[in-house]
């Protein structure tokens, strides 16, 4: 069921606009820079809004840190949303009664730098314990694009692999069919390498606190793409990865 | 000590290795608990896995010759196998190169806890076809020095029961071994299995896999013997029938992590 029309939302935002007139700021939220981030030199970049928010309440989010940069926005879940809007760069969500997912995109300028993506989570506000356990359908998952080009990279304390981790690195899927579709072979780093120290400073930034292991995308030129967790099976990677 | 076999075709194969005075390393040792062996299997078992078998083919057999290089073929031929398992490009690499770094330039057998530190202190070079049946240190060049710094095992461990090798190799990683080749260690039954053959150790081998044979873990053995020993190169070893003995005197090795090549071509995160 739709729960507010586009004029509902532009009126949340009038009112939202005056109603916010002399308070005081919303609180800043870091999305995650790890100052001791060896070789990873960036601006401090975050998104400031709120973190939970009641159904029908309007929700403002603003970048902050992206001198030099141009930037945009993405709904990542609920996946069929259309309730919010793009307003001078900030986002406007009529908050619904489940949890929102962004993306901010920022672009530098500077060709030479490379594109950064800062996600940001909005709670609903008083929801149940119960709420919480209920997990969207796999179809529901948001999917990272992976590119043929790109390298899918494992990030683990090789002492401490899993069965899990051992399923996944040992099947067809990670030996021979990604390179039989034309992707790069899957890359394995341990933690205490210098690429893993790299990756893990890197997933930071990508709302991943830095536990092993978890999978990152990396392009052909080294930049970072995206960090996510293990997923439990190939199959449940493969949709993840768009295959 | 070098020891010859001769088959009966009448080709002669050379083992290699050296007995230690007594049982040590100087290579960390597993610091975790090995699953249980029904995890073991679980691993094993499992319908989407790729035995090395089928990975890592004929092409990728080598003999050592007419030298005692089987410890420096062992490692140098894990590592390959192990970077290759980390996404890397396949590099050949040099056994008489590692073989030339433990032996004191003598063609005497070298042990196989000198390889394991070496490999990962140092690095193997890349073979070139002037490496052939080489072993002393000055066969070898400044190049293939500064080039086996590229290829190191940076987490490479001793293991010493049968449950914690068989973890180990169904995690996935690549490991090497002390056997006691005789000759009956020259036949396979008709499941693949190496004949019974123990002793104290005398010539080193890899391996790659672990598979369950009638109810017995089986570790997948890739010899430096060439294609024409056992099954193209490969035979099943027991820790019954081949492992326990030499397992006396020698702490065997996994390689779980190797170092990343920025010169490989595969690109580093920047």
């Amino acid at each position: 069921m739709k729960l507010f029309s586009k004029s509902f939302v532009l009126m949340l935002i009038l009112v939202g606009s005056i109603a916010s007139l002399g308070a005081n700021p919303p609180p800043m939220v870091n999305a995650g820079w790890s100052p001791s981030a060896p070789r990873l030199v960036y601006t401090e970049i975050t998104v400031k809004g709120v973190e939970n928010a009641k159904p029908g309440s309007l929700v403002v989010l603003s970048p902050d840190g992206i001198e030099d940069s141009r930037h945009s926005w993405d709904i990542r879940f609920p996946i069929k949303f259309d309730e919010y809007q793009e307003e001078n760069g900030k986002l406007f969500i009529a908050m619904p009664n489940e949890s929102v997912g962004v993306t901010l995109f920022v672009i530098p300028n500077d060709n030479g730098k490379q594109i950064r993506k800062i996600r940001y989570t909005i709670e609903v506000e008083g929801k149940s314990e119960k709420d919480d356990k209920v997990k969207p359908e796999p179809d529901d998952k948001p999917t990272t694009k992976f590119n043929k080009s790109d390298y899918l990279v494992l990030i683990e304390e090789s002492s401490e692999r899993t069965p899990d981790v051992a399923k996944l690195v040992n099947s067809k899927f990670w030996l021979t069919e990604l390179k039989s579709l034309g992707f790069n072979r899957p890359l394995i780093n341990d933690k205490d390498s210098e690429q893993g120290k790299s990756f893990i400073e890197a997933a930071k930034l990508f709302g991943l606190n830095g536990k092993v292991p978890f999978l990152a995308i990396m392009d052909k030129d080294g930049s970072f793409i995206d960090a996510f967790e293990v997923p439990k099976s190939t199959d449940e990677l493969k949709g993840v990865l768009g295959l | 000590m070098n020891y010859d076999i001769i088959d009966s075709n009448g080709l002669t194969y050379h083992t290699g290795m050296l007995l230690p005075v007594e049982k040590t390393t100087r290579v960390s040792m597993y610091p975790k608990v090995s699953f249980d062996r029904n995890t073991v299997e679980g691993l094993i078992n499992d319908k989407d896995r790729v035995k090395s078998r089928d990975l890592f083919g004929d092409d990728w057999v080598y003999n050592q010759g007419n030298i005692g290089s089987c410890n420096g073929c062992a490692g140098a031929k894990a590592l390959e196998r192990s970077r290759v398992k980390s996404g890397m490009d396949h590099v050949v690499l040099s056994g008489e190169y590692l073989y030339s770094r433990i032996n004191d330039s003598r063609d005497i057998g070298s042990m196989l806890d000198d390889g394991m530190e070496w490999l990962s202190k140092n690095g193997v070079a890349p073979f070139k076809s002037r490496h052939s049946q080489k072993y002393r240190e000055r066969d070898f060049t400044a190049e293939d020095v500064r080039d086996a710094a590229r290829y190191k095992g940076i987490e490479c461990y001793g293991v010493d029961t049968e449950l914690e090798l068989a973890t180990g190799l169904a995690l996935g990683f690549v490991g090497v071994v002390a056997v006691h080749a005789t000759n009956a260690f020259m036949n396979l039954d008709n499941q693949g299995r190496v004949q019974r053959s123990q002793g104290p150790g005398n010539h080193a081998v890899l391996v790659d896999d672990v598979r369950i044979i009638d109810g017995e873990l089986c570790f997948d053995m890739a010899n430096s013997w060439g294609l024409s020993y056992g099954d193209k190169g490969r035979g099943y070893l027991t820790w019954k029938n081949h492992l326990s003995q030499p397992n006396s005197n020698h702490y065997f090795y996994l390689i779980r992590a190797t170092s990343t090549d920025s010169e490989d071509g595969t690109p580093e995160l920047q």
